[in-house]
């Protein structure tokens, strides 16, 4: 038995088999916020549990799957290049908004999580949340950080984000539906980029441009803090 | 068949510009993340047509389509560190969402900020 989970075999079917079954759910549910990935991390980990199987057995196959990260992160220049001509009229304001923006998401976590005293480690893995996965997957990697955390707190923030966009733009008065996509896709990403959507197609547009140029803005913000020794 | 040797060819376009990401942060000596160099290079050679989007349609639209599928077992990877992060659930969730939303403010406030200065 113990041959079948140690072979590789074992982590890529389970992961597909699972992953597959979160996206078919996803297009039968009526509730926008259900997060495929999440639900298949979360029922993966009650099979391991229930099951006893020690998380290196699915981490065998899971590794091969990591491998695609690379080429993921490579192909997000592509809906930045069909969106780019639309950056032209507001280019710098919209560029200043998200190096702003990211700064802050990599200042605020820094300054709260000493505040609440939390372990340099933990600090490190939720520094890069604001980002697209795959950017903060190896943002997280590249700092020491601990990438499953990461990805937790990523997803955290891109479902809060989008559950509280609305209320935030009408409290803070902010109305320019350029403004509004931006500052979703700069704090809650993908998952702020499909409420953007919702609010209307411009908004999503400039949402969905901004998720790689924030991942790029917080990659040099962490080797700035990196360089500063602050992590 | 046409469609397997297309998905091959748009995959190899992809994975070379990858690993020239990569080589070159290796070359460089740089922590800076190859993937996300690797992006810039595709970006560029979008821009300067040496790759056009028809060459990496197909496979780009399948990566970015079940991209959650690729980060299940980055996930999962948190069954490890739950000791760590004993006694601090709450904190973790709470900071995330704080600095969601003054991100979310501050972003928000300063793009429309620099669109109205620049119109006046």
């Amino acid at each position: 038995m113990s041959y079948i989970l140690t072979s590789p075999l074992f982590g890529i079917g389970l992961t597909f088999l699972v992953g597959i079954l979160g996206l078919y759910i996803k297009t039968k549910v009526r509730w926008s916020l259900f997060n495929p990935m999440l639900f298949s991390m979360l029922f993966i980990i009650a099979i391991l549990v229930v099951l006893e199987i020690p998380y290196s057995d699915y981490q065998v196959g899971g590794d091969y799957i990591m491998k695609m990260l690379g080429p993921i992160t490579v192909v997000l220049a592509v809906p930045l290049y069909q969106h780019h001509a639309k950056l032209k009229d507001h280019a710098l304001a919209i560029l200043l908004g998200i190096t702003l923006g990211s700064l802050t998401a990599v200042v605020s976590v820094y300054f709260f999580s000493l505040l609440a005293s939390l372990d340099m480690t933990l600090i490190k893995s939720l520094l890069p949340r604001s980002v697209t996965t795959p950017i903060g997957i190896s943002s997280s990697e590249m700092i020491g950080g601990l990438v499953g955390l990461t990805i937790v707190s990523i997803v955290i923030t891109g479902t809060f984000g989008a559950i509280v966009a609305s209320w935030v733009f009408k409290i803070f008065n902010i109305t320019n539906p350029i403004a509004k996509g931006v500052a979703l896709g700069t704090s809650a990403h993908a998952i702020g980029t499909g409420r953007a959507f919702e609010l209307g197609t411009l908004e999503g547009a400039f949402s969905g441009l901004s998720i790689a140029i924030t991942g790029v803005a917080t990659v040099l913000w962490l080797l700035l803090f990196q360089f500063l020794e602050f992590i | 068949m046409l469609t397997t040797l297309t998905i091959i060819k748009e995959l190899l376009i992809i994975l070379a510009i990858y690993l020239l990401g990569e080589a070159t942060v290796y070359l460089l000596e740089s922590k800076f993340p190859g993937s996300v160099v690797g992006m810039l290079f595709l970006l560029g050679a979008l821009h300067l047509r040496w790759v056009k989007i028809d060459d990496i349609r197909l496979v780009s639209s399948i990566l970015l389509g079940y991209m959650p599928l690729f980060f299940i077992p980055a996930g999962v990877s948190v069954m490890t560190t739950y000791t760590l992060m004993d006694g601090f659930y709450w904190q973790i969730i709470l900071i995330t969402m704080v600095s969601t939303l003054v991100v979310m403010v501050i972003t928000g406030k300063s793009v429309e900020y620099f669109i109205k200065s620049k119109e006046q």
